[in-house]
C-alpha cells in the first residue's frame, strides 16, 4: 500500500519522471509474484484438491509459450489440452530430473503399479504430422489411464509402458487426435491429419486463442504466406488476402504509402488507419493521416498478422479500436530448436505501359496551338506583342516541322533495382529462448534520384530463471534513409508537381540544350512559366532519416496455478531528420530558375518521440468439469511525448554549401507535444463443453486529447458462438464436420483527432506601433471542453464452417456499425472568427458482408489451394451537425462533400452536360456569367435558369460496392506456383489532374481529345469540347462530371514461380528454395490512369477517391532465396 | 496479496485524472492567458493584425471595382480571373476574394469580442487608463471592422459576444440599420475614452481623431450630415496639418505624419510584418531587379493588378502634382519567352499613353502602375517584403469629407476653404465653385484624385448614387477598348452595389440566405 501510495503521488508532481514510477509496478509485481510462488508449492495440493485441477505440474511457462499469450487456452478435452511445449518440456523434466510435485509422484507410481497388474510392456514407435516441418510435441497416452502421457522428440519418435491390450491416444494441437489399438506391437507408426480448425492459435487482443474458439472476427495470416512479395511496408503483403480490409497502394512512391480500411471508412478525417499493435505495443502512428512510423516495422521480422475487426475482438483497445486493429508476432525462438535461415531476393522495376498519359505530341501541340491563336486573331483581335501583327507565333506557325518531340512522362522514369537480404537465427532451450533478425533493404524508385534504404534489427529473447518466472526483452532498431521521397517544397505526387506537372510541359522542347546541359524552361510561346521537371527531378535533394527503435521488457509470474501476473514496459522512440536545399537551379510550377542567390535556401527539420506503455495484466485461467474459465484484469499507462524542431537558412553564396550554416539569414523554431492514455481493462471468457462459448471485455480510458469534461470513455463488449456441429443431434456427414455461428456486439471508440484540440490556443497576432514589432496574441484555435472520442457500437453475426473433411473452409461475417459523434473539424462560419471546431458530430452507418473461403482443391503430388474473399460494404451519413455539409463549399480544390443521405465523401461538382453549340443553345439553357456560345454547358441542379455554384451536385461514391482477393497455390514435387489477384468493383475515381490536361488556354500541354475543341457553329468539334474564347474557360476547369470515372479492377498482384531442393542434395542445409517472382504483374482496368487504388490524401475519408498525378506504381520481377540452415 | 493488487488498481485510476491531463507547452492557451494588464494588451495588438489582411485584397473589392484601376490581362495565368472577375461586375458568391475580406474583417470582430467580453471583468490591477485604452479600441476596430463590412455586404450577421462553441458560431443577419447602430454605438463610446494624438509622429495606434473621422464618415454615408460635420471640425482643432508635397506624404520615412488620421502599419523585414503591395501593382514578370532592387531579381507571379486606368489619368487637370506622384510607368522589353522584363520607372508625364499594343496586354513594353506604394531604393534581399503602410484615413480626407458635409446642408461658402486647402497643396489654384451642385461635383472629383487608390472611389460612387451611372458608362469604353471582355461583363445592376455573400457561409450557416442577384 505504500509503495502505490508512494508511486501516486510520484506520478502527479514530476509527470514527465513516469517512468521511474512504472518500474518501481514492474517490480512490485515481480516481487508479489515470487512471494506467492514461494507460498504456492505448499498451498497448492489444498486448493488442486478444491478446485479439482487436474495436472498441477505443469510447470509455468507451459501455457504461456509466447510473450503475449497470457490468457491462451488451454483445451478442454484431454487430447487438445496438452499442448506439444507442455507435453515436450514434461518429457524432458522427467527424463533429466526428479519431479518435486509430490501429487505427479503419487500418480506415476500407481500407475506403474496398473501397468505391472496387466502385464504392460514398452511400445515405441514413430508419429508423422503431416506437412509440418516440426515432428516433435505429440502427446502419447494410454486410453482411460488418466495419466503417465508421454510427448515425441524432434524425430517424431515416442517410447511409452502401455498394455498390450490397450488403446494409444495421439494428439497434438492442431491435427486430428488419432486412436490406435496397440494390439500387442512394440513398434508403431502413427500419421496425424491437420485439423483445420483447431490447427491455428490466433494472437487476439492480450491473449492467444484457438481459431476454432474464436467467438470474434479475427483473421490471421502468416508471414511464411506471404514472404515472396516484395514490400517496404508489410501493408503490401497483405493486399487481397483478408475479406474486409481494403489496402491500397495509394503511389508507387517507395516507403509510406499503403493504406488500410478495416471495413471501410469508420471515420470522417480522423483518421481511418487501423491501430497496429507489435508484440503487445500498441505503436503511436500519425494521427493527422498516413500510417505514421509503422511503415518502419519491418516485414521480414515478422512471423504472424492478426486482423481484428469486430468489436468483440477490438473493444479492449478502447478507444483507438474503431478502425480494427492489426496485431503483429514477431518472430521467436522454439524451444529445443535452433535455426539459421537466410532471405534474399533482388528485383527490377520498372513502368507498365498502361495508364501512361496520353498527350499531344509535338506536332499535335503545335497544330492545336496554330488554331487556338488562329481563333484569337478572329474573334478577339490579338495581336502579336513581339511582330505588333495579327501573325501565329513562330513556336506553332508550321506544326509540319515537328514530329513526337518529348515525352515528358517517360523522360522522368527508369529501370530500378531493389533487394532485400535477411537473416534470422534462432535457439530455444528450457532457461532461453532467442531469436534474431537482420535485414538489409533497398528500394530505387523508377523516378530517378529517390529510393528508400533500411537496416533493421530484432532480438527477441525470453528467460526462464525458474520455473514459474519469464523475463522477456525485446528490442528491434531500425534505421531508415528515405532519398527524396518524404516531400518538399517541390513534390513527386500531386497536382503540378513533378510527375504531373511534367505532362503539362512543352513537348516542342528538348529535356537537354546541348550534351548534359538542361534546358531550363519548358514553355513554349504563350505558355505558363514551367521549368524542366526533369531537370528538377534530378537535382532534388531531400533527405529524411529516420532511426526508430521498439523494446520491451516483461516479467510474468504465475503466483498460483493458472494466475499469472504480467508487466510489461514497452518503449517506442523515433528520431526523425529531414534536410533539404533548394538552390540557384531549384525551380517549380510558375517558377523557372536561376533563381538569385539570396533565394537559395535549406531546411533542416528534426523531431524526436518516445512512447512508452506500462501493462500491469492479471489472468486467471481454470477448468472445472465441462466448464472453462479465463479471467483477465489490467491497468496500462501509455505516453507519448515529442519535441520538435525547424531550422531554415536563406542566402547561399554558393550552391556548394546547402547547409543552414552557410545560409546568410536563419530563423529557427522548435515545440513539444504530448498526449497520454490510462486505461483500465477486463474480460472474461468461458465456454462450457467447447460447444458454447461467451465472452465479454470492457476497457476505460482515460485520454489527454479529450476536453476536460469528458476525459473518460468505457467500452464494453460481449460475444457468443456456439459449435453447433457438436452437439449430439448434430446430422454426422462426411460434407459438413464443423459448425459454428457467432454474434457480438460492442462499443470501441477513435480519438485520432491530434492533441490539445480540446483547447482554445492563442498564436502570435503581431502588428507594428512606433515602427516596431509589438507582440500579439490571439485565439486562433477554437477549443471544445466537450470534446471526446467518437464511438462505434458494432453488431457482428458470423459463422464457420468446414466441408468435406477439412478440405473447404468458409467464413462468413455481417457486420453492422453505428458510429457516433464523430470527430471532425465542423466547419464553422468564418463570421465567427475561425474556420473550424474539433466536433463529435454526426452518425454513420456502416455496414457489409465479409466472406472467406479456403479449399484444397487438389491433394496429392500434385496438390492446390486456394484462398478467397469478398467483401462488401457500404455506409450512409445520417445526421450532422446543424446539418452542415462537409466540404463541396469551395470553387477549386474542393471536390468532396460529405452529406445527410449520402455517404461519406462522395465526389461532388457541376455536371457537363456539353456545349452551347450555337446561338439557339444559348438562347435556350441557362447559363454561367461567363457563358458564350462554344463554352461549357453544365446542367442547372437547382432549376433556378442561372447556373452558379449552387449548382453542383454528388458525382459519385469513392469506396467500392465490394473489394475481392483470390490467392492460388499449385504443388508439384518441388514445384510451388502462386498467383495473387485482387480487385475492386463500384468505385469512382476523380482525376483532379484534368483541370490543367484539359486547360483551353493555351498554357499547358493538354490530352489528344483537345484538338475536337468548339471552333465555331460550323467547326463545332466533337461537342464535347469547349472553345478557347478568353474568358469563358474557367467553367470547364472546375470539377465536373467529366473528371468521374470507374474505379474497377481486376489486377494480378503477384506471380510465384518457386522450387525446393531435396533435402539430400544438400546435406549441410537443411532446405533451399528459390523462387522468381511477378509483383503488380497485370492491370485490367478502364481508369485510363496509373493506378486505380490512387487516392491522393490517404487517411481522410472526406476527400478520398482523388487522383492528382502521383508516383507510378513499378512492376517487379524478382529472383530469391531461402535457405535454411 | 489480492487485496494489494486492487489496490495498487484503485490507486493508479485515481491519480490518472491529472496524468490524462495535458496542455500544450509550446503554445500560450486559454488556460494561462488573460490574467494581467499586458495579456490584454498583446489581445488588443491580436485585434488590429486583421486589418493588414483585409488591406492586402481590399484594393480589389474596393478599387478596382470602379472607374480608377483596371489590370493588365495575363494570358499566361488564368487562375487569377476571380479578381478579373470583380472589375468586370461578372462576380458571384464563389469568389474568393470576397471570402479573404469577409474573414479577416471577422476575425477582427472575433478578437474584440474576446477583449470586450473579458474586459467585463478586468484583471485585478488594471488602472483606468489602461481600460479606457482598450476598451475604446477595441470598440472603435470592432465598428471598422463592420463598418468596411456593411458597405461591401449590407445585411450581415452581428457578433458582439465572444463565439466559445458550436451554437453561439452561427449568428443570423442583423439589418443595414442595425449594424450602423452597432456601429455608431461603439464609435461613440469610443470617443469619450480616447485621447487625440499627443505626438507626431503617432505610434500608429487607433485615436480620438481616428474614431471621430470613422464616426464622421459614417454619418456622411448615412447622409446625417448634421452629424458629420462637427465631428470632422473637431478632427480640424487635433493638431493634424496636410504635409507641403503631396508625393512626400506616401514615402516610408514619413509614416503617421502629422496628415495621418489612420493608416494600416507594415514592416519589412523578417518578423512577418512587411506589404507587398507593389508587388500586386507592377507586372506579372519573372524579373524585378531593375526596378525593385539589384540584389533581389524575383519572379513576380502576382502582379497586373490595380492597373490605373486611362479614365482616371484623363481628369488630372493639368499641373496637378498628384498625377506624378501616384501613377508611374515602367518601361521594359520582351524576353524569349514574350515575358515583360522591366527596365526603369519612368514619369507618367512624358509617357501618357501606355495602353500597349492591341490584345497581348501584358507583354506591352510600358505599363501603368500605382506609385503610392513604390518607395525605392529597396535594399532588401527579401522578396514580397516592403515598408509601406496603407492610409486608411489621412486629413485631407477630412477636410474633403468637411466640406462635402458642409455642402449638403447648403453651406457651400463654408465649405470652400476647406477644398481649397487640398487644392493648394496639390499644385491647383483655389476653386471657385458655385452653388451646391456644382461644389458637389468638384468635390466628388477631388476625392477621386486626391484618394485615387486608397479605396475611395468605389464607396464614394456608392454612397452617391454614381456608381450605376458611371461604371455603365465605362463599361462601354473598356469593351471597345479591350477586345478580350466578355459580352456580359460590365452589368451594373442595383444588386451589384453589394457584393455576394461568400458561398462557404451560406453553407455552413444555411439560414444566412444570399444577397439579391447572387
Amino acid at each position: 500500500m505504500t509503495i502505490s501510495t508512494l508511486s501516486c503521488k510520484r506520478r502527479v508532481s514530476v509527470d514527465r519522471n513516469f517512468l521511474p514510477v512504472c518500474l518501481c509496478l514492474f517490480f512490485t509485481f515481480c516481487f508479489l509474484g515470487v512471494a506467492a510462488q514461494n507460498r504456492g508449492d505448499t498451498v497448492r495440493p489444498r486448493r488442486d484438491s478444491v478446485m479439482k485441477m487436474r495436472d498441477s505440474s505443469k510447470p509455468v511457462w507451459d501455457t504461456m509459450p509466447r510473450p503475449n499469450d497470457t490468457l491462451m487456452k488451454r483445451g478442454l478435452d484431454s487430447a487438445v489440452k496438452r499442448e506439444k511445449d507442455s507435453a515436450a518440456r514434461r518429457a524432458r523434466e522427467a527424463a533429466s530430473r526428479p519431479r518435486r510435485d509430490t501429487d505427479s509422484g503419487a500418480v506415476a507410481k500407481k500407475d506403474s503399479s496398473a501397468m505391472d497388474t496387466s502385464g504392460a510392456g514398452r511400445v515405441t514407435g514413430t508419429v508423422e504430422l503431416s506437412g509440418s516441418t516440426d515432428q516433435s510435441g505429440t502427446s502419447v497416452e494410454v486410453k482411460g489411464a488418466g495419466k503417465g502421457a508421454v510427448s515425441t522428440n524432434a524425430q517424431g519418435v515416442f517410447s511409452i509402458r502401455a498394455p498390450a491390450d490397450a488403446t494409444l491416444v495421439f494428439s497434438h494441437v492442431g491435427f486430428l487426435t488419432t486412436e490406435v489399438d496397440v494390439k500387442g506391437k512394440l513398434n508403431l507408426s502413427v500419421t496425424l491429419a491437420r485439423d483445420a480448425n483447431t490447427l491455428e492459435q490466433v494472437t487476439v487482443s492480450y491473449g492467444k486463442q484457438a481459431k476454432r474458439e474464436l467467438s470474434s472476427a479475427v483473421t490471421k495470416v502468416d508471414a511464411s504466406e506471404v514472404a515472396d512479395i516484395p514490400a517496404t511496408e508489410f501493408g503490401q503483403k497483405l493486399q487481397g488476402k483478408v475479406a474486409g480490409v481494403q489496402i491500397q497502394q495509394t503511389s508507387g512512391l517507395p516507403g509510406n504509402n499503403i493504406v488500410f480500411r478495416v471495413r471501410g471508412a469508420a471515420s470522417l478525417s480522423s483518421g481511418n488507419q487501423p491501430l497496429v499493435v507489435v508484440d503487445g505495443q500498441p505503436l503511436n502512428s500519425d494521427a493527422t493521416g498516413g500510417t505514421g512510423d509503422i511503415n518502419l516495422v519491418d516485414p521480414e521480422q515478422i512471423e504472424s498478422y492478426s486482423v481484428l475487426k469486430d468489436a468483440a475482438a477490438t473493444s479492449l483497445y478502447g478507444s483507438r479500436a474503431s478502425n480494427g486493429v492489426i496485431l503483429i508476432t514477431t518472430k521467436t525462438a522454439k524451444i529445443g530448436k535452433s535455426n539459421i535461415s537466410a532471405n534474399v531476393y533482388y528485383g527490377l522495376q520498372t513502368v507498365p505501359q498502361r495508364g501512361r498519359p496520353d498527350l499531344m505530341n509535338a506536332r499535335e501541340f503545335a497544330t492545336f496551338m496554330n488554331g487556338f491563336y488562329q481563333d484569337k486573331i478572329n474573334n478577339e483581335g490579338w495581336v502579336n506583342p513581339t511582330t505588333g501583327t495579327a501573325t501565329i507565333p513562330a513556336d506553332y506557325a508550321n506544326p509540319a516541322q515537328y514530329g513526337k518531340g518529348t515525352d515528358w512522362y517517360n523522360a522522368l522514369i527508369h529501370t530500378a533495382p531493389m533487394e532485400n537480404y535477411s537473416v534470422n537465427y534462432s535457439v530455444g532451450t528450457d532457461k532461453v529462448s532467442s531469436s534474431t533478425t537482420m535485414t538489409y533493404f533497398n528500394q530505387d524508385g523508377v523516378l530517378y534520384n529517390t529510393g528508400t534504404k533500411r537496416f533493421a534489427f530484432r532480438t527477441n529473447a525470453e528467460y526462464r530463471p525458474v520455473s514459474r518466472v519469464k523475463l522477456g526483452l525485446n528490442i528491434a532498431p531500425a534505421y531508415q534513409i528515405d532519398h527524396n521521397t518524404r516531400g518538399g517544397q517541390l513534390a513527386l505526387n500531386g497536382n503540378r508537381q513533378v510527375v504531373a506537372g511534367a505532362d503539362l510541359s512543352s513537348p516542342l522542347i528538348s529535356p537537354w540544350a546541348s550534351k548534359g546541359v538542361y534546358n531550363l524552361s519548358t514553355a513554349s510561346y504563350g505558355m505558363y512559366a514551367l521549368p524542366n521537371y526533369l531537370q528538377q527531378e534530378r537535382i532534388m535533394d531531400n533527405n529524411q532519416t529516420n532511426f526508430s527503435f521498439l523494446g520491451n521488457a516483461y516479467a510474468d509470474v504465475e503466483i498460483i496455478h493458472g494466475l499469472h501476473a504480467r508487466s510489461t514496459i514497452n518503449g517506442d522512440i523515433l528520431n526523425q531528420d529531414y534536410n533539404s536545399y533548394y538552390g540557384t537551379q531549384f525551380g517549380y510550377f510558375g517558377v523557372i530558375p536561376p533563381r538569385p542567390p539570396a533565394s537559395s535556401q535549406a531546411m533542416n527539420n528534426s523531431n524526436n518521440t518516445y512512447t512508452w506503455t506500462n501493462e500491469n495484466l492479471l489472468t486467471y485461467d481454470t477448468h472445472f468439469g465441462n466448464h472453462s474459465l479465463d479471467v483477465l484484469v489490467g491497468y496500462t499507462t501509455q505516453k507519448s511525448y515529442e519535441s520538435l524542431r525547424s531550422i531554415a537558412g536563406t542566402g547561399f553564396a554558393t550552391d556548394g554549401t546547402p547547409w543552414v550554416s552557410a545560409a546568410s539569414t536563419t530563423t529557427g523554431t522548435s515545440n513539444s507535444t504530448s498526449w497520454t492514455l490510462a486505461s483500465a481493462l477486463a474480460r472474461v471468457n468461458y465456454d462450457y463443453k467447447k460447444k458454447y462459448f461467451i465472452s465479454g471485455a470492457i476497457r476505460n480510458d482515460g485520454s489527454s486529447r479529450f476536453g476536460v469534461n469528458k476525459k473518460y470513455g468505457t467500452f464494453p463488449s460481449g460475444a457468443v458462438a456456439w459449435v453447433a456441429s457438436e452437439e449430439k443431434f448434430f446430422p454426422k456427414t462426411r460434407i459438413l464436420s464443423f459448425l459454428k455461428f457467432r454474434g457480438s456486439y460492442g462499443l470501441t471508440g477513435n480519438y485520432n483527432i491530434g492533441n490539445y484540440t480540446q483547447t482554445s490556443l492563442l498564436s502570435g497576432t503581431n502588428y507594428v506601433l512606433s515602427g516596431s514589432t509589438v507582440l500579439g496574441e490571439s485565439i486562433t484555435t477554437l477549443g471544445n471542453p466537450n470534446l471526446t472520442w467518437e464511438t462505434s457500437k458494432q453488431l457482428d453475426l458470423g459463422a464457420d464452417l468446414t466441408l468435406f473433411k477439412g478440405r473447404v473452409n468458409i467464413s462468413y461475417d455481417y457486420y453492422n456499425k453505428r458510429t457516433e459523434g464523430m470527430l471532425s473539424p465542423l466547419p464553422i462560419p468564418y463570421a465567427s472568427g475561425y474556420g473550424s471546431i474539433q466536433y463529435n458530430e454526426g452518425t454513420f452507418r456502416i455496414w457489409g458482408h465479409d466472406i472467406q473461403i479456403s479449399t484444397d482443391n487438389i491433394k496429392g503430388p500434385f496438390t492446390w489451394t486456394t484462398d478467397f474473399n469478398i467483401s462488401f460494404n457500404d455506409n450512409k451519413v445520417l445526421s450532422l451537425v446543424n446539418n452542415t455539409p462537409i466540404g463541396g463549399t469551395g470553387m477549386y480544390s474542393d471536390y468532396n462533400r460529405t452529406d445527410v443521405g449520402h455517404r461519406i465523401g462522395e465526389l461532388y461538382g457541376f455536371v457537363f452536360e456539353g456545349l452551347y453549340m450555337n446561338e439557339s443553345d444559348y438562347e435556350k439553357y441557362p447559363k454561367y456569367s461567363t457563358s458564350v456560345v462554344g463554352s461549357a454547358r453544365m446542367k442547372d441542379v437547382n432549376g433556378d435558369d442561372t447556373i452558379d455554384i449552387k449548382d453542383r451536385t454528388f458525382l459519385g461514391r469513392t469506396n467500392p460496392k465490394f473489394i475481392f482477393g483470390m490467392t492460388n497455390n499449385f504443388g508439384y514435387k518441388g514445384f510451388d506456383l502462386g498467383v495473387v489477384v485482387a480487385g475492386q468493383v463500384g468505385n469512382k475515381i476523380m482525376n483532379t489532374n484534368l483541370q490543367n490536361l484539359r486547360n483551353l488556354d493555351g498554357v499547358f500541354n493538354v490530352e489528344k481529345s483537345m484538338q475536337y475543341r468548339w471552333r465555331s457553329p460550323e467547326d463545332p468539334g466533337n461537342g464535347k469540347v469547349p472553345t478557347t474564347r478568353s474568358g469563358s474557360t474557367e467553367l470547364y476547369r472546375l470539377v465536373n462530371s467529366t473528371w468521374v470515372y470507374n474505379g474497377d479492377y481486376l489486377a494480378i498482384k503477384n506471380i510465384t514461380l518457386g522450387y525446393t531442393f531435396g533435402k539430400k542434395m544438400l546435406h549441410y542445409i537443411k532446405g533451399i528454395r528459390v523462387y522468381a517472382s511477378l509483383q503488380n504483374a497485370f492491370m485490367f482496368t478502364r481508369y485510363p490512369g496509373q493506378n486505380p487504388e490512387v487516392n491522393d490524401n490517404k487517411d481522410n475519408q472526406t476527400v478520398a477517391g482523388l487522383d492528382g498525378g502521383s508516383y507510378p506504381i513499378p512492376r517487379v520481377m524478382l529472383f530469391g532465396a531461402n535457405v535454411n540452415f | 496479496m489480492k487485496n494489494i493488487v486492487l489496490f495498487l488498481l484503485v490507486a493508479a485510476i485515481g491519480c490518472s485524472k491529472k496524468f490524462v491531463t495535458l496542455y500544450p507547452e509550446g503554445q500560450v492557451n486559454e488556460g494561462n492567458f488573460y490574467k494581467s494588464t499586458a495579456d490584454f494588451q498583446e489581445a488588443l495588438v491580436g485585434a488590429y493584425s486583421p486589418l493588414r489582411d483585409a488591406a492586402n485584397v481590399a484594393f480589389s473589392l474596393e478599387e478596382m471595382r470602379s472607374d480608377n484601376t483596371f489590370l493588365d490581362y495575363n494570358a499566361k495565368d488564368r487562375g487569377g480571373s476571380g479578381t478579373e472577375d470583380l472589375a468586370e461586375f461578372l462576380d458571384n458568391s464563389s469568389n474568393t476574394t470576397i471570402e479573404t475580406i469577409w474573414t479577416a474583417d471577422y476575425q477582427g470582430i472575433q478578437r474584440t469580442n474576446v477583449i470586450l467580453d473579458k474586459m467585463k471583468t478586468p484583471p485585478a490591477g488594471m488602472n483606468d487608463s489602461a481600460k479606457n485604452q482598450i476598451t475604446g479600441q477595441a470598440e472603435a476596430l470592432r465598428a471598422h471592422y463592420y463598418f468596411e463590412l456593411v458597405r461591401l455586404f449590407g445585411s450581415i450577421p452581428l457578433y458582439l459576444h465572444e463565439v466559445t462553441d458550436a451554437k453561439t458560431a452561427v449568428v443570423n443577419r442583423s439589418s443595414v440599420d442595425e449594424v450602423y447602430a452597432q456601429i455608431e454605438a461603439d464609435l461613440s463610446d469610443a470617443l469619450g475614452k480616447l485621447s487625440p494624438p499627443t505626438k507626431f509622429p503617432q505610434s500608429g495606434a487607433i485615436t480620438k481623431g481616428m474614431v471621430a473621422t470613422e464616426l464622421g464618415h459614417v454619418y456622411l454615408t448615412l447622409k446625417q450630415y448634421d452629424k458629420a460635420a462637427p465631428l470632422f471640425q473637431s478632427v480640424t482643432q487635433m493638431g493634424y496639418a496636410l504635409l507641403p508635397n503631396y508625393a512626400d506624404v506616401f514615402k516610408t520615412s514619413n509614416k503617421n505624419s502629422s496628415e495621418s488620421i489612420f493608416e494600416i502599419q507594415y514592416k519589412s523585414g523578417t518578423d512577418n510584418q512587411a506589404s507587398q503591395f507593389v508587388y500586386y501593382f507592377i507586372p506579372t514578370t519573372p524579373s524585378t531587379g531593375a526596378i525593385l532592387g539589384p540584389s533581389a531579381d524575383y519572379n513576380n507571379t502576382e502582379g497586373s493588378l490595380n492597373i490605373p486606368t486611362q479614365s482616371l489619368i484623363n481628369v488630372y487637370e493639368p499641373g496637378d502634382t498628384r498625377l506624378d506622384a501616384s501613377v508611374g510607368v515602367i518601361k521594359g522589353h520582351l524576353d524569349a519567352q514574350t515575358d515583360f522584363i522591366p527596365d526603369s520607372v519612368v514619369s507618367i508625364l512624358s509617357n501618357k499613353d501606355t495602353t500597349g499594343r492591341g490584345y497581348g496586354f501584358t507583354t506591352s513594353a510600358a505599363h501603368r502602375f500605382i506609385k503610392k506604394q513604390y518607395n525605392p531604393p529597396y535594399t532588401t534581399p527579401l522578396e514580397y517584403n516592403t515598408d509601406d503602410d496603407w492610409p486608411v484615413y489621412r486629413y485631407s480626407d477630412v477636410l474633403l469629407m468637411l466640406a462635402e458635409s458642409l455642402n449638403e446642408q447648403g453651406q457651400s461658402g463654408a465649405a470652400l476653404p476647406y477644398l481649397n486647402q487640398v487644392r493648394k497643396r496639390a499644385g491647383l489654384p483655389a476653386s471657385t465653385a458655385s452653388g451646391q451642385a456644382m461644389l458637389r461635383d468638384t468635390i466628388a472629383h477631388e476625392r477621386r484624385v486626391e484618394l485615387a487608390f486608397e479605396n475611395k472611389r468605389w464607396f464614394d460612387l456608392v454612397r452617391t448614387s454614381q456608381a450605376i451611372p458611371v461604371m455603365t458608362a465605362y463599361g462601354t469604353d473598356q469593351k471597345k477598348a479591350f477586345p478580350f471582355l466578355l459580352p456580359t461583363s460590365y452589368n451594373v445592376t442595383p444588386n451589384k452595389m453589394i457584393y455576394a455573400i461568400p458561398f462557404r457561409e451560406t453553407q455552413v450557416n444555411p439560414g444566412l440566405g444570399q444577397n439579391p442577384g447572387y
